[in-house]
This record gives structure tokens, sequence and C-alpha cells, in this order.
């Protein structure tokens, strides 16, 4: 029997029961459909993380004092646990580094502050001038702190939009005199930035010069330092040089922590493949069950066309020409419910992108082409079953309509 | 030429033994126009089955144009039908999806003939019954004498060369009775098969 008579065969029985065939397109594009579907959402909250990781700049490094692998704790988190502190001279030298663009020492403490009659407690954080470019935030009114030398304390301050509206309601508030704990600065901006990155709130801040926050903590070392490196690919040389550098400013004690972003974003990467191929793995059980389906409808069409594997058999096709015949039919079947799933599940992302405007839906190459190898392997190897069972018949009894 | 030897089919029905086919021999030569009669139960459907190779017997030779049979697995047997012999069946058996045309086409598909000779000789098969016109129609689009012609141009596509002596020789009736050869007589020259 030729390829093409087989095909021409195999698919005038698909297309001259269309309720049967409908009935198991169905089952099989909502198999694949789920496929695309649940992975393209496990992929959306991958880009979602990660677009919130770049956000936060990919070219970023931060210094932290203490070094992780000795202490179970968060580096810097408990004072006493850190050897040697970092301080403002150790930013001044890391700043020379040729594979440092920028930084800033950041200071990080809580304060009253008050206006007028109103006072609240709130995050105070001591950064420098290039903070602002290195987080990629945005000044609303006012400017941001001065460009000055870190040791230099100027009274000068910006707030976040919450701490703003909650001191001065609608009036004006840069040019203002704020108390913030003994002290008193300027307000010189308000941020226009919202939300959170790096665990702090840019709503609720006020923030002021490196020095003038360490006077006001009464403290010398730093929290952290964050750099920020010339290009991606000088993150790792960024890295090591800024470890070397304050290596030998510590007495050949290595005793910082340097984490990149890229670091943070590979685990969230991971989890996120993890989680979108666990979807992938579940959807895929709809697969399996399609398969078992089409196992049925074509056990069912076997029995329905017993006495047409009889006439098959008295006019001479041997065995491998019957299984050929009823595999071929269950590859067309599982091949126009795959493509009817990838139009479902298309259809699907594109309801999604409709409805959750913020996320992009995608789903990903690898997933698209598994979920139509799967329909197609679990339709055939279902298949196998009900063709051999036809193969096996005896002519005579099947002429007959029996099936034994 | 079939060549029967010493021919058993039995069945096992309960704890009786059927011997269907009876240690039979018969020779029917090329060419040969054979009418087989009896009672029901005599073994006509039984003879049948085995002369078309559908049914093995369960001892006994069976030569069909030279070639022992009675050796030969399932798919073997399924070649030799496929070139060999053209069956009519008494419900004629068209697949109900296909017409005229494709019907009669079937055994030459599975015998992976070439589209182009198919062609040919399904036009020709069915010029000789008289379907020419009706060879687009399916079954259920066909009378009951129309189906029947189907199926005989299916039967006769393959096996059935221009030989004009066909039909117009002697023909020959066997009578069977308990499945063995009662009576074996030569008929007139059927004139108009």
């Amino acid at each position: 029997m030729r390829m093409m008579d087989c095909n021409r065969i195999a698919l005038g029985a698909v297309l001259r029961a269309p309720l049967r065939t409908a009935m198991m397109l169905l089952a099989t594009a909502i198999g694949v459909g789920a496929v695309l579907l649940l992975t393209s959402v496990g992929e959306s909250a991958r880009t979602y993380v990660s677009g919130q990781f770049q956000a936060l700049g990919t070219r970023q490094v931060i210094v932290f004092p203490g070094k992780s692998e000795t202490s179970g704790n968060m580096p810097g988190a408990m004072p006493g646990d850190v050897e040697r502190e970092l301080t403002l001279d150790d930013a001044r030298a890391v700043q020379r580094s040729p594979y440092v663009e920028m930084l800033s020492p950041i200071v990080v403490g809580s304060m009253p502050v008050s206006y007028g009659g109103r006072e609240r407690d709130t995050t105070v954080l001591g950064v420098s001038h290039d903070f602002m470019a290195i987080r990629g935030w945005e000044i609303g009114t006012g400017e941001f702190l001065p460009d000055v030398d870190f040791d230099r304390a100027p009274p000068v301050c910006v707030l976040g939009r919450t701490v703003k509206e909650e001191l001065f309601s609608e009036q004006v508030a840069v040019g203002k005199w704020l108390r913030v704990g003994s002290r008193r600065c300027r307000v010189v901006g308000v941020l226009l930035t919202e939300g959170t990155s790096l665990m702090i709130d840019a709503n609720e801040i006020v923030i002021v010069p490196v020095a003038y926050a360490q006077a006001l903590f009464d403290i010398s070392g730093l929290f952290r330092i964050i750099v920020q490196a010339p290009g991606r690919g000088d993150i790792d040389a960024t890295k090591r040089d800024i470890t070397e550098i304050i290596k030998q400013r510590h007495y050949g004690k290595e005793d910082v922590t340097v984490i990149t972003q890229d670091a943070v974003l590979a685990t969230f990467d991971g989890i996120f493949d993890t989680l979108t191929q666990a979807l992938a793995g579940i959807a895929s059980i709809s697969l399996v069950v399609a398969g078992v389906l089409i196992m049925n409808v074509m056990l069912v069409a076997v029995s329905q066309r017993t006495r047409e594997v009889g006439l098959l058999k008295a006019l001479g096709a041997t065995r491998r020409q019957i299984i050929a015949l009823f595999l071929t039919e269950a590859f067309f079947l599982a091949s126009f419910g795959g493509l009817a799933g990838l139009a479902v599940g298309y259809i699907g992302v594109f309801v999604l992108e409709l409805t959750f405007t913020d996320f992009t839906f995608t789903p990903p190459p690898w997933a698209v082409a598994a979920a139509f190898v799967v329909a197609i392997a679990s339709g055939m190897i279902f298949g196998i079953m009900p063709a051999r069972k036809a193969a096996n018949l005896d002519p005579i009894a099947a002429l007959a309509g029996r099936q034994s | 030429m079939i060549k029967l030897e010493q021919l058993c089919r039995n069945f096992q029905v309960g704890d009786q033994v059927v011997h269907a086919l009876d240690h039979l021999d018969m020779q029917i030569e090329s060419g040969e126009y054979v009418s087989i009669m009896g009672p029901s139960g005599s073994g006509k459907s039984t003879l049948l089955n085995a002369l078309g190779l559908l049914d093995s017997p369960t001892s006994g030779d069976y030569w069909l144009d030279g070639i022992r049979t009675a050796s030969m697995d399932d798919n073997e047997l399924a070649v030799i039908r496929q070139k060999k012999i053209g069956f009519v069946f008494q419900s004629f058996h068209l697949v109900p999806r296909m017409n005229a045309f494709e019907n009669v086409e079937l055994p030459m598909v599975l015998a992976g003939m070439a589209p182009a000779e198919r062609q040919q000789r399904v036009q020709a098969a069915l010029g000789r019954v008289g379907l020419e016109a009706r060879r687009d129609h399916r079954p259920d689009q066909l009378s009951g004498g129309e189906r029947q012609r189907v199926a005989i141009a299916r039967a006769i596509v393959i096996v059935v060369t221009h030989d004009p002596a066909i039909g117009r020789r002697a023909g020959r009736q066997i009578r069977m009775e308990d499945g063995r050869v009662e009576s074996d007589d030569k008929l007139a020259p059927v004139v108009n098969a």
C-alpha cells in the first residue's frame, strides 16, 4: 500500500465521522491549549519579576560589610558581627576603581521628623548625589541632593511623597525647614518615584546627605555601598576589583560581601523556570487524558468498522497495513487536535493579554513544541492498542460483524 | 487451478467436534465455472472460506496454482488473496464512506498498484458491469442490484483477465452433504453468463 493511499483512506475515515472527530479534537485541543495557557502564565510571572529586577538596574553591585560565608545572619544586620565596618574612605577608594562608573554610600535609620505641629517616625536614608541616577529615581519638584564630597553634610533633604503629604498637606514643601531628630534641614526636593525597591519604600523616606545621616545617627560606618559598573560585561571585574580594594584597605582581610543583581535575578529565574515547567507538567496530564480518549474512540471505531476490517483482510490487507491505517487515523485526529489546541491556546493568551494589560503573556516556544509533540505522541501511542486489535481480527468473524 | 487433498476442517462446539469438511478431495481447473450446492450445514461456506484462504484447514492440503498454502502464515495468505482471489459477498460488504470507484479500487490500493494503472482497471471493471455512470456514487446512493455489481467489479478487477473462454466452458455442479462431496456433475456449457 502506498503512503499516499494510506493517508487518503485514513483521512476519509476521519472526515466522514464529523461528530467523533469533533469530540476528539476538542479533547486534544483542551490539553494543548491548557499547556500553552499555563506556561504563558508562568512565563509571564517570570518576565514580570525579571522586569522588576531589570528596573533596579542590572549593572549594579552592592557591597555589604562582613563576609556572608562566616555568618549565618544577613551581613551587616548585627553591628557586633562586623569585624571592620565600611567607611566613607572605603567608598572613596572604591570610587577610584576604573571598573566603577559611580557609587553611593548608604546609611539607613529611623528618626522622628516634624514640621509645624506634625511629627512622625520615618526611615531616613543617607546617600550621595549619584544615588538617584543609579536607582533611576525621579524628582517631582525641586532637585535632588547636591553633588558634594561624601564628607560634607549640607543640611538639606529630599522627601518621599507620603512623607511630604503627611507633613505639608497641600503646602509647598521645597524651601521649608524640617526637623529631623535633633537637627534641622531644608527641603530641596520631593520624589516623583513611588514603590518599593531593595526593601525601601520610596514613599516613606527622608533622604539626606550620607555624612549628615552619620552625624544624625552618630555612627561612622556604612550600611551598604551601591555601585554602578560601566557596562553589564564589567560586572565580574567590578566585583573582583572592589573586593581587592577593600581587602587591601582592611589589612588583607576579605571582610565584605559583594553581590550583584544578576545573582539574585538568576535565582528568581530558576524558581520561575521550575514553576513554568511544573505548570506544563500539570497541563500535560490533560494531554494524556486526551490520549486515553483517543484510545477509547479508536476502540469504538474498530468495533463499528469490524466488517470493514474483515473486508480489508479478505481483500488481502496484511496486519501491518491494517495497523498503518488505524495509526494514521489516530495521527490525523491527534495532529488536527494539536493544531486546534494551538489556536485555542493563542486565543486564550490573547484574551489574557486583553484582561491583564500590565502583563505580557507569551507561551515559551519549548512549551508550544512540547505540547504539540506530546499530543501527537499520546494519540499515536494510545492508537496502537486499537490498531492491533483490528489487525488481530479473524476475517471470517469480522465479515460477519463479530469481534472474535 | 485448485487442488484439495484430504482437506479437513473441524470445529469444536461444546464437547462435540463437528467435521465441517471431512477429508475432501477436489480438483478445479483454471477457467472452470463451478457451483456448489447442498443443504444448510453441509459445509459450503466452510469450503468457500477455505478456498478463499480466509480460514485455515485443520488438516490436509490445498494447492492454489501450484502453491501449497497449508503451511503459510496470515500475512502470506493475505498477499495471495490480494493477487489471486476475488470475493463477492452475500451482503456485498462495500465500504459505506467510499464511492463505487474507490470501492473497486480498494484491492489494488492494498496491493500497492500505481494510480494510473488502477484508474484504467477500475474503469474497465466498472464498464464490464455497466456502472461507469455511477462511479462517484456511494453505496447508500446505489440500488441493491447496483451495489452487487460494484461488488462484482471489485472481485474481478484484479483477478479476471480478458479471457473470452471464461464462463463459456462447461459448468460444473458440486453437491455437498455432511462435509463430503455427494455428486460432481458436468453441465452443459453456460451461454450468456
